[in-house]
């Protein structure tokens, strides 16, 4: 049984606190003390702060941050049934969109379905608060749609705050964390500490505090003020404590653009673009989006002139942001950067609605640090804003984040045993990447309390598993955003097959409730047969012309191959054409009205169909690499012992690969080097080999 | 709930070591094989179907594991004869690396292993194996306890050590050059293509960036096509340029085989069908290492003996080089259309085997010139210029023929000049082919207006073989290339 002992007390100044502490310490066990607290507690909702109070009932786990991670985190671990606690500035920011107006994307749209797949929130609530669904990419193929919606910010976080504060298991407290309690010889967490000293006992912790660890806001030179978002203090003492434990810390900044007024804006001289109709869920749950199509809001793009890149560059000086060393994402830079890196004159420029009722619009693109009144004289000279009102200038954040090599696929600490970090404070950037971080963090905290196995998604499994592959492995030399092209799978992952690659899993872990799992089993059992059927159907393929009735090719020779509907139906003239091959299903089965009634269903066939080839070329490589990511290497195995060249000693000391399968992926690693390595694995006792 | 984690566990493990994985192939003798027996050994779940397509056999049961069986293997798509050789099979597990393993014990001839290699290559989920695979996998499979494995990490080390060297060597110069600059064009168009997927909507990336993609891939598919078409140049070079020595009997062969090596090589007698077997020979001609080879006379016989005579000599001359044919001048009519007749002698004898060596250089030499009275100068003018009238009894034009020869070697073998380098590597052409099959693939679907994903994934994994001789592509470097190349925001 598990004891609280051996606390590090060094937050508590007062003598008679000690005292009192200590005499908690030796009368209770952890599972007395729980069961003394637990029963006068509600089961979810707000918790107030202690006052005074030395030592505050016990939770399995505490969340630190109610952000994008911090949600999913938090609701995670509750979903998994232990008690958590999450812990944040203020009740009114849960759940709060810091940035853009908007969800998803290429790539991110990704993350989110898988997300979802796991039960997660973000897809779902998008579903009940977006204005504006628009899948990108259709052009290019399924593997890379991305779904994208512009959301209503208060919307978004009402939804959120009554998903957090209505969850068994989970509850809330506003307060600000001062420091992380560790147990100094094992190294292990066993509480936080508040501001005002009062202790919280637990036994994990998962940090999301995104830009808040000493974050500090740049707008123009002068103006430069301790903030992890405008009107929200910084996190500074955690920052310290994170310090104090010795992880690697860098420094990472970002930007976000003015907030203009709606009415004062020309949407006249922009281009208008219109939602999806029909607009597509973000959620496996869902069939609709809650908007009529038609009520869906615009978006409206725009160009910079080249006036503005003129004024961007005579003032260049005035912006801290480039003159700072600090780095910034490549991907999203500020339009100093861009105008300063780049030939062309003209960027473009989306106009987006920030809400339904909502005066303001986001202009995306523009993110910049320029002095408010040079960013009011650069607004202006973009066509249709030429008369805009700036409601709140861009600025800049500089934020702390430990190296994600720091920790695990897991997301646990490689230094501190049950100490999780997920989100922007791993280096990454964007609502999506922090969301993916927080689910799993969130799952391994709870499995930590429940004796589970740890829950590990592979590159070969998700895109959530590339990203913290990539984080875990190669660190974060600036903030890290999810594209297609990270994942080598691409036509294995995704968007529209998340609930088969993940949903199982969940399910078998804890995380996916038993609603979900079950529309997700009828689904497949659906799928398995409609494809046995169209795969069984097989006759030769001038037949098949024939009762196709394709026209550009009904006379040409007779191919008597055998061939399958199934390996059919994506063939570029009968391509999702659903009307041609459907009725030459049979319906002994009833697999024929299953089909005609769900449309759904048959797209994804079809994809299937149209991706079979490559993926099933894929699963071989995705098979290797599962096996190698089996063979654990141990926290605590010496490089130094391997009889291997010092630069692979020096390369495997540095990151600290935890599994033999992210070894190899190192740069500059050889097969010789890996099988030094998987020689003294399996030296080690066996139990260390398994990925349990 | 314990039971619940235990069939968790047990389906992990028995899902992570179940799962299948790709047929390796490679020699198992070490790629320098200039040896009489060389072993290329196949390993994983599909092993056995190469057995079986390549002896043409149906049924596995043919085949005990563990005994060896004398085999000829074919090519399974040309049908043409590649090899006579011993063949074995193990069952999993007990094989070397614990899956279905398939030996096959060629000769040791660069031409054989190369065929089989690239058959190999072409069924579905077999590749060539990394160093030191075998032993991995034997080693995972249990089958090596940690003394033997101590052994192997030296082997392995060794063998990476070796092919370091070996392509270091190769890879030094111009073909460094070239294999680089390739490697280089096809990172900098995936990475457009790439840019294109992933930023072309929000970011308006030009619509022309795919174009000038298709384009410059062109060129690559191209030039890799080019290099791959260089008829064994390099290879040649390195290992020698085979001839073989072909005609009807008694048309003097064995003769021109005696002055080629200048030595009694072959027994010469006026009877027909003197000379049954191949008899191989090497000789340096103008600096060129040539092996030659008499073959038997062709014509149909009833002598078993003979028959089998003939046979070879067709089955060598289908893995030859350059072929000399031999015309006894003095069966030709000299008054009528002497490129007619040699053309018809040719087809006759080549339908005894029904083959026809449309893809192989001939020489043509009319021997016995010395027994045809008239004087013929004008009409051989007239001649194809592959064709040269000789006498090997009293030495008549044997230099002309001689220079004519080296002539042809040369071509075959070329200098390898700095502008110009050949392949001389066969795990580069086997990586090499497969680049510019992904490439062909990426070219087709990408202009039936396709699903661009699936076009882009070819040109991937074209990348990635390449990279496989020239260096890993690790994905950072596309995004160096996407983000230098574009601004994109968000």
């Amino acid at each position: 049984m598990f004891k609280i002992q051996r606390y590090n007390l060094r937050s508590f100044h007062l003598p008679n606190l000690i005292t009192t502490t200590h005499r908690w310490l030796t009368t209770f066990s952890y599972d007395s003390l729980l069961k003394l607290k637990v029963d006068s507690t509600p089961i979810q909702g707000i918790v107030k702060q202690p006052i005074n109070c030395s030592i505050f009932q016990p939770y399995d786990v505490v969340v630190v941050g109610g952000g994008h991670a911090g949600c999913e985190a938090a609701h995670a671990s509750a979903r998994m049934g232990v008690r958590t606690l999450m812990i944040t500035h203020k009740i009114e920011t849960i759940g709060e969109m810091s940035c853009n107006p908007s969800f998803g994307g290429i790539g991110k749209g990704h993350l989110m379905r898988e997300i979802d797949a796991l039960d997660g929130l973000c897809g779902h609530l998008c579903d009940k608060t977006g204005v504006h669904y628009k899948v990108l990419n259709r052009s290019k193929g399924r593997a890379v749609w991305g779904y994208r919606a512009q959301i209503d910010r208060k919307l978004y976080k009402q939804a959120m705050q009554n998903e957090i504060l209505n969850t068994s298991n989970l509850h809330v407290m506003a307060a600000a964390v001062r420091d992380i309690v560790i147990d100094k010889e094992q190294l292990r967490i066993t509480g936080i500490t508040l501001d005002n000293h009062t202790l919280i006992p637990c036994q994990s912790v998962i940090i999301t505090t995104g830009t808040f660890l000493r974050g500090c806001i740049n707008l123009g030179m002068d103006e430069q003020k301790p903030a992890g978002r405008i009107n929200d203090q910084p996190s500074i003492d955690l920052a310290k404590s994170i310090e104090e434990l010795e992880f690697r810390m860098g420094r990472l900044k970002t930007g976000t653009p003015a907030r203009l007024e709606t009415k004062t804006i020309n949407f006249s001289k922009t281009i208008v673009h219109q939602g999806d109709n029909p607009p597509l869920p973000f959620s496996f749950l869902n069939k609709h989006v809650w908007i009529k199509p038609e009520e869906q809001l615009n978006c409206h793009l725009t160009m910079t002139t080249a006036e503005l890149a003129d004024i961007v560059r005579r003032n260049v000086h005035l912006s801290r942001h480039v003159s700072q060393d600090a780095r910034s994402p490549r991907y999203c830079p500020s339009i100093e950067s861009k105008i300063l890196r780049f030939k062309n004159q003209t960027h473009p420029v989306w106009l987006e609605p920030e809400g339904l009722d909502s005066e303001l619009t986001y202009p995306q693109g523009l993110s910049c640090t320029l002095p408010i009144d040079v960013q009011l004289r650069m607004l202006r000279t973009i066509p249709s804003l030429e008369n805009v009102n700036m409601v709140r200038p861009g600025y800049g954040v500089e934020y702390d984040y430990i190296d994600p090599r720091e920790v695990k696929p897991s997301l646990e600490t490689k230094r501190i045993t049950n100490l999780f970090f997920a989100g922007q404070i791993n280096g990454t950037t964007g609502y999506e990447e922090a969301a993916g971080q927080g689910i799993i963090a969130g799952i391994n905290s709870a499995c930590k309390v429940l004796n589970k196995p740890m829950f590990t998604i592979s590159r070969g499994e998700g895109y959530i598993g590339v990203m913290i592959d990539d984080l875990t492995l190669h660190g974060a030399s600036e903030p890290y955003r999810m594209f297609t092209a990270r994942s080598e799978y691409r036509v294995s992952l995704r968007a529209d097959n998340a609930d088969l690659r993940l949903t199982q899993a969940g399910y078998d872990i804890g995380c996916v409730s038993e609603k979900r799992y079950n529309q997700f089993q009828t689904f497949k059992t659906n799928y398995n047969r409609a494809k046995e059927c169209l795969q069984n159907i097989k006759k030769p393929v001038h037949i098949w012309r024939h009762l196709l009735n394709s026209p550009s090719e009904s006379n040409t020779y007779r191919d008597d191959t055998l061939k399958s509907l199934y390996s059919l139906v994506h063939q570029a003239p009968y391509m999702m054409d659903n009307g041609k091959w459907l009725p030459l299903v049979p319906d002994d089965e009833g697999i024929r009205s299953m089909l005609l009634s769900d449309n759904d269903l048959c797209e994804r066939l079809c994809l299937d169909a149209v991706y079979e080839y490559l993926t099933i070329r894929q699963k071989n490589e995705i098979d290797e690499v599962k096996r190698d990511e089996a063979f654990i290497i141990p926290d605590t195995f010496d490089y130094q012992k391997l009889q291997i060249s010092n630069e692979a000693k020096q390369k495997l000391g540095e990151v600290r690969p935890t599994t033999l399968g992210s070894a190899s992926r190192i740069p500059g690693v050889t097969p010789a080097t890996i099988f030094c390595l998987l020689r003294a694995l399996k030296k080690e006792p066996q139990s260390s080999l398994l990925n349990i | 709930m314990i039971l619940k984690q235990l069939r968790l566990y047990k389906n992990l493990f028995f899902y992570r070591y179940s799962s299948s994985l790709s047929t390796i192939f490679a020699l198992a003798t070490g790629y320098q094989i200039r040896s009489g027996v060389a072993i290329i050994r196949i390993s994983g779940s599909l092993a056995t179907q190469s057995l079986l397509k390549l002896t043409r056999e149906t049924k596995l049961e043919n085949f005990q594991p563990k005994r060896l069986y004398l085999k000829k293997i074919y090519h399974d798509k040309t049908n043409d004869l590649i090899d006579q050789c011993m063949t074995v099979w193990f069952k999993g597990p007990k094989s070397f690396t614990g899956e279905d393993v398939v030996e096959f014990h060629i000769h040791g001839s660069k031409a054989v292993a190369s065929a089989i290699y690239l058959v190999l290559s072409s069924f579905p989920n077999y590749r060539l194996a990394e160093p030191g695979e075998f032993s991995k996998r034997a080693y995972l499979n249990g089958r090596l306890d940690l003394t033997e494995a101590e052994g192997l990490i030296d082997l392995i080390n060794a063998q990476t050590e070796q092919q370091r060297k070996q392509s270091l060597y190769q890879m030094q110069g111009s073909l460094k050059e070239l294999y680089e600059r390739w490697r280089i064009d096809l990172v900098k168009s995936l990475a457009h293509a790439e840019a294109y997927i992933d930023f072309h909507e929000d970011q308006h990336i030009e619509n022309d960036i795919l174009t000038d993609v298709i384009n410059k891939v062109k060129v690559t598919y191209d030039s890799i096509s080019l290099h791959l078409q260089d008829h064994r140049r390099g290879e040649i070079l390195r290992d020698g340029c085979r001839i073989a020595i072909l005609g009807a009997p008694n048309a003097g062969k064995s003769s021109l085989l005696n002055i080629l090596t200048q030595k009694p090589t072959a027994i010469v007698s006026p009877i027909a069908g003197t000379t049954r077997d191949v008899i191989e020979s090497t000789i340096d001609l103008g600096g060129y290492p040539i092996v030659l080879c008499d073959t038997a006379g062709l014509r149909i016989t009833n002598d078993p003996i003979e028959n089998e005579g003939v046979s070879r000599a067709f089955d060598r001359a289908n893995a030859c080089d350059l072929l000399i044919i031999v015309i006894d001048i003095s069966t030709l009519s000299i008054n009528e259309n002497l490129t007619e007749q040699i053309d018809k002698h040719l087809s006759d004898l080549f339908t005894i085997k029904s083959s026809s060596f449309n893809s192989i250089t001939k020489l043509i030499v009319l021997n016995k010139i010395d027994l045809v009275n008239e004087n013929i100068q004008l009409k051989f003018n007239q001649l194809n210029v592959n064709v040269i009238p000789v006498s090997c009894i009293s030495s008549v034009n044997i230099q002309e023929f001689l220079s004519k020869l080296t002539k042809y070697i040369a071509e075959k073998c070329t200098e390898p000049s700095f502008t110009t380098p050949y392949l001389t590597n066969e795990r580069h052409r086997i990586y090499l082919t497969q680049t510019v099959e992904d490439l062909s693939m990426f070219l087709t679907l990408i202009n039936s207006n396709n699903d661009l994903v699936l076009a882009v994934e070819y040109l991937r994994l074209a990348t990635r073989s390449l990279g496989t001789i020239t260096g890993v592509v690790y994905t950072e470097e596309l995004l160096d290339v996407i983000f230098r190349d574009f601004c994109i925001g968000k």
